[in-house]
């Protein structure tokens, strides 16, 4: 078998992930091992390693620099929308001009000023 | 100020709360197919939008665990891995109206030539379900192509599917060209849809030229990719030509499309297929390649009178290899169609044009269409084409034959000579009614056979000149009564004698 299964990998890193610390290691230095003898297994591992970051990672775009105390009300309430267990980035992107963006790998919730403006677009046009 | 109050209001209107949305991420690109991971509510044939790209687009094909894959339109080398998708919740639709007419445009809507924009105010989506069983009618209307053979033997009717099969070297395209140019002159002209897939873009213009030449771009309109073009446009262009029919038909009106040719459609399908991974079956195809034509060809129909009674004829081409029509896709467009035309490369090289294999050949709902004109002149033609090819074969090598057989042979060789046809050349449905009449009468028997199309030519010029009227008669009643015959004999008579003293 030169493929590995996308769904088992899918299970063996949500797995690993509750695992003791030191089973994890082991397991992890097993893997490794695996890997070094087995090396044609390589790219479609890390294909699906970086999937499955990406899916837990949610971007958080403001136009500037936010306060503490906004920048946390919109995480919690990111958190709220794409799950509690995601891991918030925060970027900054001018081009925004105002508001904010939240992109998962799946989904995006845009309260930006430039989505807006978009939107109009879009409306003008139709 | 009225202005900007006017803006202030409309701007007020907007409700702006920000709303969670799907988005995709491409992760592959191959030939302007692509798969997205994310998306998971897309629907198949959704149109796609490329997050900061204007001039692209895509279109959804497979739904699979986790991706997705889709075709790429327009400038495609922009789009990138990593690119962010999201969906539109819309289908592709192509623009289409009475503006269409005389244009040349690509299988998205785009003018391919200098005539300026497309104006048209309804878009009709390019996939859709053909006319329910309770909206149809039976064909009853004829489709004069302008070709003996096919009126005679192999009738078409409006609403009809007949495929045309053939080799490489057998004029295909221009039999498709003589069917167009014929229907000029016709009394309730349809709107010729030419549908160029996958073809040379020299071919192309030539193409473009004769019809401009021929004065039917008035009522055609030419859908076309050439071979530079991208597959997923060859994959388009026959729902695109189909759409701009479809128009037409719902308005009442007949139309006629040729897709030349259904072969590169089927290999844009199937290219796309492998690359998106579809199990390959048979020739590499993918398993939905039947679906793929059927679909397609079931859109062609004729009508009922509560829908408008417009109609929608197909005329798919297919190009065979070394005269195959056993091979997957001629197999399966043949049992698609009402009918077939072979062309047939030995009779091409024998010289007989247009080479068509009447014996192969066959219209399944035509003849039902065809005039009462026709029929009592065909009925005797399909008989003594049989009878001669029967006999023809049998005594290849005999040397004496009884007379009857020989007087069949003879008929035979006539009636052979006049289904011959220069290409680019269609002739209106009352002198092939004439021609017919004089040689299954036996007005040719006395004839040498190398002199028919002398005859031919002096018999129309005779009719055109000297009795326009018999020529008008038949036009109009669409009928041989017992009067025309007798006239027509009269004039046929007159042309033979003074041929008689010619070729004596």
């Amino acid at each position: 078998m030169r493929k590995i299964s996308k769904k088992k990998l899918n299970l063996f890193f949500e797995k690993i992930k509750e695992l003791p610390k030191e089973k994890r290691e082991k397991v992890l230095k097993n893997l490794i091992s695996l890997l070094k003898e087995k090396r044609f297994l390589l790219p479609t591992f890390l294909k699906e390693l970086k999937k499955f970051k990406r899916k837990n990672e949610v971007f958080l775009f403001f136009a500037k620099r936010q306060s503490e105390e906004i920048e946390e009300k919109v995480k919690q309430k990111m958190r709220e929308i794409f799950g509690h267990k995601k891991i918030i980035k925060i970027e900054i992107d001018p081009e925004l001009i105002g508001g904010f963006l939240a992109k998962s790998c799946e989904f995006c919730v845009d309260g930006s000023v430039k989505g807006f403006l978009e939107k109009v677009k879009k409306l003008w046009r139709s | 100020m009225e202005v900007l109050d006017f803006l202030e209001s409309e701007i007020e209107k907007i409700r702006f709360t920000p709303e969670m949305e799907e988005i995709g991420r491409v992760v592959e690109i191959k030939d302007e197919v692509c798969k997205i991971e994310g998306l998971f509510g897309a629907q198949v044939g959704e149109v796609l939008m490329f997050e900061g790209k204007k001039d692209v687009f895509g279109l959804v094909l497979t739904l699979e665990e986790g991706e997705i894959g889709a075709i790429l339109f327009g400038k495609t080398d922009e789009v990138k891995e990593g690119v962010v998708v999201k969906r539109t919740g819309k289908t592709l639709s192509f623009p289409v109206g009475e503006s269409l007419i005389g244009r040349i445009i690509d299988p998205l809507g785009r003018p391919l030539d200098e005539k300026g924009d497309i104006e048209a105010f309804e878009f009709y989506p390019l996939e859709r379900v053909g006319p329910s069983v309770v909206e149809r009618e039976p064909v009853n209307f004829p489709l004069h192509t302008g070709i003996k053979v096919i009126d005679a033997l192999i009738p078409l009717g409006r609403g009809q599917r007949e495929l045309i099969l053939g080799d490489r070297i057998c004029d295909k395209t221009s039999l498709c060209l003589d069917i167009i140019i014929n229907q000029k002159n016709e009394p309730k002209r349809p709107i010729c849809v030419y549908v160029a897939i996958g073809q040379r873009a020299r071919d192309l213009t030539f193409t473009v030229e004769f019809l401009r030449k021929r004065g039917a771009l008035e009522y055609s309109v030419i859908v076309a990719c050439v071979a530079s073009d991208p597959v997923s446009l060859w994959y388009l262009a026959p729902y695109a030509g189909c759409a701009v029919g479809e128009y037409f038909m719902h308005n009442g009106k007949d139309a006629l499309v040729i897709y030349d040719s259904l072969e590169k459609h089927a290999f844009a399908w199937r290219q796309i297929s492998l690359i998106l991974r579809k199990p390959p079956g048979r020739e590499a195809y993918p398993g939905d390649i039947f679906y793929l034509h059927s679909r397609l060809l079931e859109r062609a129909a004729k009508l009922n009178q509560k829908k408008g009674g417009g109609s929608l004829t197909a005329i798919p081409v297919f190009e065979t290899v070394a005269g195959d029509i056993t091979a997957y896709i001629p197999t399966n467009l043949i049992s698609i169609c009402d009918g077939q035309i072979i062309l047939d490369t030995g009779l091409l090289l024998k010289g007989q044009k247009p080479e068509i294999n009447i014996g192969l050949s066959v219209s399944r709902v035509g003849s039902a269409a065809q005039t009462k004109a026709m029929k009592k002149v065909s009925k005797m033609v399909k008989l003594e084409i049989a009878q001669f090819q029967e006999l023809e074969k049998f005594l290849e090598f005999a040397e004496e034959v009884d007379p009857e057989t020989r007087k069949k042979l003879e008929r035979g060789k006539r009636l052979r000579e006049v289904l011959k046809q220069e290409s680019k050349n269609p002739l209106p449905f009352e002198k092939e009614v004439a021609i017919f009449f004089a040689v299954t009468r036996g007005f040719l028997d006395e004839i040498p056979v190398e002199k028919i199309s002398d005859f031919e030519k002096e018999f129309y010029q005779f009719l055109d000149v000297q009795r326009p009227d018999i020529l008008k008669k038949i036009r109009e009643s669409k009928d041989l009564d017992l009067e025309t015959e007798i006239e027509l004999e009269k004039a046929i008579k007159e042309v033979l004698k003074n041929y008689v003293v010619e070729g004596s």
